[in-house]
């Protein structure tokens, strides 16, 4: 990494963190639509270069610094038919196996000891603990779980959003909390994603990055 | 809060819109926390059917938290009575399988991609399509293909629309045997195993089609004395506690039911009050098969003449507390002959005079449900002719339309006569024959397909998917339980909601609706689901509070034993020995032998025949990873040879072969074994998954399908799946 501080400019804190509190959650944003179903918009919004200005001046604004890796998301994406074809394939499971971005199916379901189902202690199964705690979240502040993702509420664009939530609303202990408990199965993810017979560096660069940033935030 | 500009997921709910940036005091943000305390919450426990296979095994969900917590069989049910098999268990825990069809989908491009999409968008563009489709084509090319058995709200949108395409699996099941059996007797008669002292079960493997509750009676009947044969060409899991195995040549199963009959009839040991009274035709079916002996049949089925006549005088002996199983699916339903063989069955049984006497036949007990009217007051359409041909002059006159011909649905689109087709909960492309040619189903204008998973019907064919949801997170329409077995009481039970469901896969009803009101037919199901159980349990003096209490509700009896008074649902009210509908179709009214369709005759050459495992009974149960470690275990997805047949091959246990049929060549592993016929080779009818979407299945062993031809029985409409002849030679791999 370029630089392993938080922050670039320690001395004014108070500025600092409104301007986080301001673009953090914007930049969030953008990482949760790449993880979800490419929408068309989205990708013209990429290709046509205006992503990566609008991604530079937030990432400046929240004075953060610099990626090593920083190619352009114009670069990093491939064409659109390509891109739907590689999310089919890694996450729908067009291809076996799968490996959606999907933070149950990287933890051991329950730590309930008294299931009976036989899969209790196994990985790669729906509607884990992590998925209850996220339910109990999102139910407790009013935020109401698309439809499409209800079977995943702790898909990685969800929890992204609610990481933004959090820091927009200034509840940063709450936010560090949360990537701790929600967001520490990246690394295994990103090995999954290896694994796949499917070409998914796109994937694999935008989780790097992304945990660069909740690094960044979790030392905040 | 500050506002954020790009696209977000979630939504504010009315209550805590305008909430200010503050921490409720419930919120338990530390997940080790929260995890532990979720630990103290109650399990609470769910009726509901099994969805593993067609029998409706009663299962209680024991729930926590909204999730899954185990599941266990209902005793009062009378196919589970407290027991489940594997698959009840596998098919439970694939709620939470990400596999699963998440949302609805639509194709994108040619290639086997898919774009998720609201369920409006869905629904609107669907409903639009079809529009389109049936003011210029007409309603009559709209099909809908589905299992059947149970409620599938189409046929109220077909009758408005002018479609009489309503078409089950069971030409690839078991619609030889009903259709006979609704001809001869007026419907299915199911065996008593309690009070059985005798039971001759041909080609009908209970502990590999499993009804847990009929493997349970059959143990408990042989350890009172009754007698058990299991005549089939495989050492099968029944034949494991028989007291004798009878290893047959496939296909001739008629043969020697004709020695049978002609033993039990020349030596003067059948039934003749019951003859007399209650069967029309006997002396037709004689003059046509008097000279068929116990010689005659043991050519043909090679199983010794003294044998043959010897278990037809051990069945008289018993008579009537004897019976020969009405059998099922392959080994009774798929061959050339298996019509006859249908018959003849019937036949015997009314030799024995067993029908409704303690350890013989009895019809199913039922019942009737209350229904509610449909607010739908709009035109209807004329209906049209069948696109399969089912029960049309000159096309198929004798199959039942109630019942369909499913594995021609490439040939009713190619032909114009199908343009519209809506799967639900079925998979043609792995389940009926020839998947190369069942492919050509994504040629039809607009395909929709209901499943739970990505079957390969779904992933190869379907322009829209809508994903039902999974049976543990919904409540249906009650059902009578009953059939298959002897139950003297009719039981009624159903489905109920027991795990916390997402919005993003739907319940049918629900989905109907959404479909038919962006179709334009508004109001067609007025009714939720609650209101329609509550108008179907009414009539009977039952409310969906009882059953969701009891889970099985049992009626009072109403099928017992009667020496006399019989009356059958046919023309003459007897059992008829010659099918009326037969004779008027130019056939021959009675049964006489009929040869099977192919023989194998080279050296390398087989019969390939298929059945059941005791862990799998569908393609459904292949993506299971439990069910799978099961096959791991056992080898499931190995082809049984006989011993010597190998030997003369040089092929060995566990060596790759290479299986050709005139359609296609895929190669396999063997499992040599003397508990073969050895003419015929024999696959597990579950394997063989192409969709590469189906991780756990995908390239797990091969399918009988892939091998025949996707034939229609003129008489019944069946696949004939039993019929192929296969070369085999060692290596592949």
């Amino acid at each position: 990494m370029a630089n392993t501080l938080p922050f670039k400019n320690q001395s004014n804190q108070s500025y600092q963190e409104h301007q986080q509190e301001k673009y953090l959650p914007e930049i969030l944003l953008i990482y949760a639509q790449a993880f979800s179903f490419p929408q068309k918009d989205f990708y013209e919004e990429i290709n046509s270069g205006k992503l990566d200005r609008e991604f530079k001046e937030l990432w400046e604004n929240a004075n953060l610094p610099q990626l090593d890796s920083s190619e352009p998301w114009m670069e990093r994406v491939p064409p659109y038919e390509e891109w739907i074809r590689i999310y089919n394939e890694a996450f729908l499971g067009a291809k076996k196996p799968l490996a959606p971005p999907i933070e149950s199916l990287y933890k051991p379901w329950t730590v309930d000891e008294s299931f009976q189902v036989p899969f209790k202690h196994q990985k790669g199964y729906l509607m884990g603990d992590s998925a209850q705690h996220i339910l109990h979240i999102t139910k407790t502040l009013g935020w109401e779980i698309p439809v499409e993702y209800q079977m995943m509420p702790d898909h990685l664009s969800i929890l992204l959003e609610i990481l933004a939530r959090f820091l927009a609303n200034g509840w940063w202990s709450e936010g560090k909390q949360f990537i701790q408990d929600h967001l520490d199965w990246l690394p295994d993810w990103c090995k999954e994603l290896e694994e796949l017979p499917v070409e998914t560096e796109v994937y694999r660069k935008l989780a790097q990055d992304l945990e660069y940033l909740l690094a960044i935030i979790a030392k905040h | 809060m500050r506002p954020i500009s790009r696209r977000s997921f979630l939504k504010a709910t009315a209550a805590t819109a305008t909430a200010a940036a503050i921490l409720p005091k419930a919120l338990q943000m530390d997940f080790k926390v929260f995890a532990q305390e979720a630990q103290n919450n109650e399990v609470e426990k769910i009726p509901s059917l099994c969805n593993g296979c067609s029998s409706y095994c009663g299962v209680w969900a024991y729930v926590k938290n909204g999730r899954l917590w185990k599941i266990e069989g209902n005793k009062t049910h009378m196919k589970s009575q407290g027991h489940l098999c594997a698959r009840a268990h596998g098919i439970a825990q694939n709620v939470y399988n990400p596999g699963r069809v998440t949302q609805p989908m639509k194709r994108v491009g040619d290639s086997n991609n898919f774009e998720p999409i609201t369920w409006e968008q869905a629904f609107q563009e669907i409903g639009s399509k079809m529009k389109d489709i049936v003011e210029e084509h007409g309603g009559d090319k709209v099909v809908w293909a589905c299992h059947g058995g149970k409620e599938s709200y189409a046929s109220q949108f077909l009758d408005i629309i002018g479609s009489p395409n309503y078409i089950t699996h069971y030409a690839t099941c078991f619609t030889a045997k009903t259709n006979i059996w609704s001809n001869m007797v007026g419907g299915m008669y199911n065996p008593d195993f309690d009070n059985a002292k005798m039971m001759l079960f041909v080609g009908r493997n209970y502990a590999g089609g499993i009804i847990p509750a009929a493997m349970k009676r059959i143990t408990e009947a042989k350890e009172k004395g009754a007698k058990i044969v299991v005549v089939d060409p495989r050492f099968c899991e029944l034949a494991t506690i028989a007291d004798e195995w009878l290893p047959i040549r496939p296909g001739t199963d008629l043969a020697f039911y004709l020695g049978i009959a002609h033993t039990l009839i020349s030596e003067d040991l059948y039934d003749k009050d019951f003859v007399e009274n209650y069967v029309y035709g006997f002396e037709e079916f004689w003059a046509h098969n008097k000279d068929f002996s116990a010689e005659k049949a043991a050519e043909i089925c090679d199983i010794p003449a003294e044998k043959i006549r010897e278990i037809a005088r051990e069945l008289a002996e018993n008579a009537p507390q004897a019976f020969l199983d009405p059998g099922y699916h392959g080994l009774a339903a798929h061959y050339q002959n298996s019509n006859e063989t249908a018959a003849l069955n019937i036949i015997i049984n009314s030799l024995l005079g067993n029908f409704w006497k303690e350890g013989g036949l009895f019809p199913a007990a039922s019942t009737s449900f209350g229904k509610l009217e449909s607010g739908y007051y709009g035109p209807v359409a004329q209906k049209g002719n069948r696109a399969d041909g089912a029960g049309i002059a000159g096309e198929y006159p004798l199959v039942e339309p109630s019942r369909g011909i499913p594995q021609r649905i490439p040939d009713m689109i190619e032909k114009g006569r199908a343009r519209v087709i809506f799967f639900y909960s079925y998979n043609p492309l792995r389940s009926a024959p020839e998947p190369e040619y069942q492919k050509k189903i994504k040629n039809a204008d607009l395909v929709v397909s209901i499943p739970l998973d990505w079957n390969e019907t779904t992933y190869h064919t379907a322009h829209y998917v809508l994903p039902e949801c999974h049976y543990l997170e919904r409540s249906e329409y009650p059902k009578v339980i009953n059939g298959n077995i002897y139950w003297p009481a009719a039981q009624v039970a159903a489905r109920f909601k027991a795990l916390e469901a997402s919005n993003s896969t739907m319940a049918l009803l629900d989905i109907m609706k959404g479909l038919t009101t962006a179709y334009g037919i508004e109001n067609l199901y007025p009714y939720t689901i609650e209101e329609e159980m509550e108008a179907a349990l009414g009539p009977i003096g039952l409310t969906p509070e009882q059953l969701k209490e009891e889970g099985c509700i049992e009626l009072r009896p109403s099928v017992l034993p009667k020496d006399e008074g019989l009356s059958f649902g046919t023309f003459t009210e007897k059992i008829e020995f010659s099918i009326g509908a037969w004779r008027k179709e130019g056939y021959l009214g009675v049964p006489t032998w009929v040869p099977p369709l192919v023989e194998p005759k080279e050296k390398n050459e087989f019969r390939l025949i298929h059945g059941k495992q005791p862990w799998h009974s569908h393609i459904m149960t292949t993506n299971n990873p439990y069910l799978m470690a099961i096959t791991k275990e056992k080898n499931g997805t190995f082809m049984w040879m006989n011993s010597a047949r190998a030997e003369e091959l040089g092929i060995e246990d566990g060596d790759w072969v290479t299986v050709t049929s005139e359609i296609t060549s895929k190669k396999v592993q063997v499992h040599v074994t003397e508990g073969l016929y050895p003419e015929c080779v024999w696959l597990p009818s579950t394997y063989g998954t192409f969709s590469e979407k189906l991780e756990e299945g995908f390239e797990q062993g091969v399918n009988y399908n892939d091998f025949i031809p996707a034939r229609i029985d003129k008489k019944t409409g069946h696949v004939m799946g039993q019929e192929c002849i296969v070369t085999i030679t060692k290596g592949g791999k």
